[in-house]
């Protein structure tokens, strides 16, 4: 398959997932969502954005300052990660929603297949070891950190892992030949900010 | 004043005191790109003149912080840390919202892999 006939059968996958997910949101508050391209002032439009919905709905500041941390953390993981079509458009979502337990927090993006593997296993590492472990990989990595370009130090992930306690599933999802969608489930239950 | 940073949205007011030698950084950290932000610190503390003024304050006051600042604020303190041995009198004060606990934790991280000692400042929310 050509790769632009690729990236738009990849598009129609990711709409769809993004349109299930809030069809199946049923009685769930809807707080944020956007699918298509992020950029950085989207990001600070998000945070502003939340921060208000939160204040609104009178939640604590310890899982307000929790939550926007792991948005920031996802929405660049999307800017500097996620594949772009020939035309510079990203494919990607951000879903944030509410109920009686919780945020939970959906994102996805399209990424080149090569990359499946190495993300898939570092994810896994990270997720079989406990909290503890993780606080310790953490300042390892902050002590001897491996700048990528522009400034980044491929940290993102950890840090979402760690901020949601370990309340973090993942699944990658081959679309085309070369293209994947990376998908993200982050749950922050209110009975852990009591 | 000198002004190493004006503060935006995502990015901290990083301002240097030439009265009280006091370098501050205070509000948020997330930029798009770290080493625009954090590579004139570094370059600020390199051309510091630390045989004369034997001394130096920090201030950090974070609201946001995203994970790759926090690899750039380790790499100042790794900087810092280096100073500190060579009888240069450094003194940090972390400052973090009282509901904060994460950021103070940020904190004792840095202060450990620092071994510098911290002064720790919990600000009440309004």
């Amino acid at each position: 398959m050509k790769k632009i006939n690729q990236h738009k059968f990849c598009e129609e996958q990711i709409s769809f997932f993004y349109n299930k997910i809030r069809e199946d949101l049923g009685e769930d508050i809807l707080v944020c969502n956007h699918l298509g391209t992020f950029s950085q002032s989207m990001l600070i439009s998000i945070v502003s954005l939340v921060e208000r919905s939160l204040n609104m709905s009178g939640e604590s500041n310890k899982l307000k300052k929790r939550l926007i941390y792991i948005i920031i953390e996802c929405v660049q993981n999307i800017i500097f990660h996620s594949s772009k079509s020939p035309d510079n458009h990203q494919l990607a979502y951000l879903i944030i929603a509410k109920n009686d337990q919780g945020y939970t927090l959906y994102s996805s993006n399209s990424l080149n297949v090569i990359f499946v593997d190495s993300l898939a296993k570092k994810l896994d590492d990270f997720l079989k070891v406990k909290l503890d472990i993780l606080t310790k990989i953490f300042t390892k990595k902050i002590t001897n950190p491996v700048i990528e370009s522009e400034g980044r130090a491929g940290i993102g992930l950890l840090t979402m892992i760690e901020k949601s306690d370990k309340n973090f599933k993942y699944e990658v999802l081959k679309v085309s030949d070369d293209y994947a969608l990376f998908f993200i489930q982050i749950n922050l239950f209110y009975k852990n900010f009591n | 004043m000198l002004y190493i940073n004006h503060k935006t949205d995502d990015t901290p007011d990083i301002v240097f005191d030439l009265k009280t030698f006091t370098l501050s950084v205070i509000g948020n950290s997330y930029p798009e790109n770290c080493e625009l932000v954090y590579l004139p610190v570094i370059d600020f503390l390199d051309a510091y003149d630390f045989k004369n003024n034997k001394r130096l304050n920090l201030e950090f006051h974070f609201d946001l912080i995203n994970s790759t600042s926090v690899v750039y604020i380790a790499q100042l303190f790794s900087k810092i840390s280096a100073i500190s041995n060579q009888d240069i009198l450094i003194k940090v004060k972390w400052s973090f919202d009282e509901f904060d606990e994460e950021l103070k934790e940020l904190g004792e991280r840095f202060s450990s892999i620092s071994k510098i000692p911290f002064q720790y400042n919990s600000i009440a929310s309004d």
